[in-house]
């Protein structure tokens, strides 16, 4: 059924008239498709680089997806070009930048095979106020200043409001970059 | 706390003064000198506050709160609540949805938040708003407007950054000019670097709230599938790295290690997805 699914979705990007070779994500490379959201987990498969998959779900780090080699759990920053399952965002299949990318993963399969693109925001044509060129000409606003700080919580009501929903504070140190490189790109 | 005033004004007295006419490093060099975040705070706090309120007002006069008490005291204790798990958690912290169907979030100095109405429609869960704001809180903590005003700058804008005698004086045309740079910011956008160690620290800041640590990541996935034609994010990827080179940094900086950050998402029960 995935696979059937994955191919009609190729076709009607195919039909839409786009350079998309492949549908949703995409590994970056080669990587273990698992049995669970595990390191430990068996494998069931290893994917090269550059293999399509629609993201099903997410859990923590890893992404469960469906590839022509089946069903499993891969790491979620080996993946490019979705936005993932039940994603609000772009769901139209268009290629962009360098990969072959499509948006929207399984709410772009639903949208285009529904005919419409209910992912897709409205075209952002009178977009309020936060373009360049507003920010340059921007003059300000004391009224809606005084109200920022009106709704300003306190840390007693920040405090419960993490204890009701069990958020339990852990001590996790900084991280430092990788490597040089990274503040470079 | 007035031995560092009596400190400010003799270092702005030194940058008043012409640097050929003494022998001191060149303005560049002293900038670079006093530049970096970690030194001790050339500005005082109810300085920063006050740069970071002004320059707020400005950015609401661009776009101005989303009529929706709910959404934004909901934001304000996930934000609160972050800050709270930092190494500045007495800064008056402050957040807000500003009413713009553009997909931006922005950090003004002192402690100062906002994500827009169009980025908050396109998140799924409140793992994925922690990770946002915690993003920003790190550009607050790291002080890097601050330190990108103080670079693009003139004399001018140190003195007025600085203070002379009580927080009220100083507040003339060099003032403005320091909130226009740093309105001009939002526009212009930070260094990459910058904006890859906000990413770093937000991870780390969201798993210390109880967070799953890959809410931002998702956030990034989200944002790199928005085709680049769409003109409400237009000028979020113009101002910041990728959302590929940013998501590759973070690969990187956290591996296998921050696996264990997943939460339980129970919280994320309480998010109700956002009208666009």
């Amino acid at each position: 059924m995935t696979r059937f699914a994955l191919l009609l979705f190729t076709l009607f990007t195919l039909c839409a008239g786009t350079a998309v070779a492949a549908a949703g994500s995409q590994t970056i490379r080669p990587v273990e498709l698992k049995s669970a959201p595990s390191a430990d987990a068996a494998s069931a498969a290893t994917l090269p680089a550059d293999t399509p998959v629609q993201v099903l779900q997410r859990k923590g780090a890893w992404y469960e997806v469906s590839s022509a080699q089946g069903n499993g759990w891969l790491r979620m920053l080996s993946v490019r070009g979705s936005a993932g399952a039940a994603a609000g965002g772009a769901s139209q299949a268009k290629g962009k930048g360098k990969g072959n990318k499509s948006g929207g993963g399984f709410a772009g399969l639903r949208g285009l095979v529904t005919g419409g693109n209910p992912g897709k925001p409205a075209v952002a044509t009178g977009v309020r106020g936060l373009s360049e060129e507003d920010l340059r000409n921007a003059r300000p606003d004391r009224a809606e200043l005084e109200k920022l700080l009106a709704l300003a919580a306190e840390a007693g009501e920040a405090r419960r409001f993490a204890a009701e929903a069990k958020l339990a504070p852990r001590q996790v140190d900084y991280l430092a970059a990788a490597n040089e490189k990274d503040a470079a790109r | 706390m007035n031995r560092l005033r009596l400190l400010f004004v003799a270092t702005a007295f030194a940058f008043a003064l012409p640097a050929a006419a003494l022998p001191l490093p060149g303005f560049g060099k002293l900038k670079s000198m006093l530049g970096h975040a970690k030194d001790v705070g050339e500005v005082s706090e109810p300085r920063e506050i006050e740069l970071g309120a002004d320059i707020s007002a400005n950015l609401l006069g661009a776009a101005p709160l989303l009529d929706d008490a709910a959404t934004q005291q909901y934001v304000n204790k996930v934000g609160l609540w972050l800050a709270l798990q930092t190494e500045r958690p007495d800064l008056p912290w402050r957040f807000g949805v500003l009413d713009s169907a553009n997909v931006n979030a922005f950090a003004a100095p002192g402690g100062h938040v906002f994500i827009t109405r169009g980025l908050l429609a396109r998140l799924r869960s409140e793992d994925e708003l922690a990770g946002v704001l915690a993003h920003e809180i790190a550009h607050v903590l790291r002080r890097h407007h601050l330190v990108a005003i103080q670079k693009s700058g003139k004399r001018g804008l140190m003195t007025d950054l600085v203070g002379v005698a009580s927080e009220r004086s100083g507040k003339g045309e060099n003032w403005n000019k320091v909130i226009s740079a740093g309105t001009e910011l939002y526009a212009r956008g930070l260094d990459k670097g910058d904006e890859l160690e906000a990413d770093r620290m937000g991870v780390v800041i969201a798993a210390r709230g109880g967070y799953d640590a890959f809410g931002l990541p998702a956030v990034l996935q989200t944002l790199d599938a928005i085709h680049a034609d769409d003109g409400s994010i237009a000028l979020m990827f113009k101002t910041h790295p990728s959302p590929a080179a940013r998501l590759l940094a973070l690969d990187r900086a956290m591996g296998t290690q921050f696996d264990r950050y997943a939460g339980d998402g129970n919280h994320n029960r309480r998010f109700k997805p956002a009208a666009p």
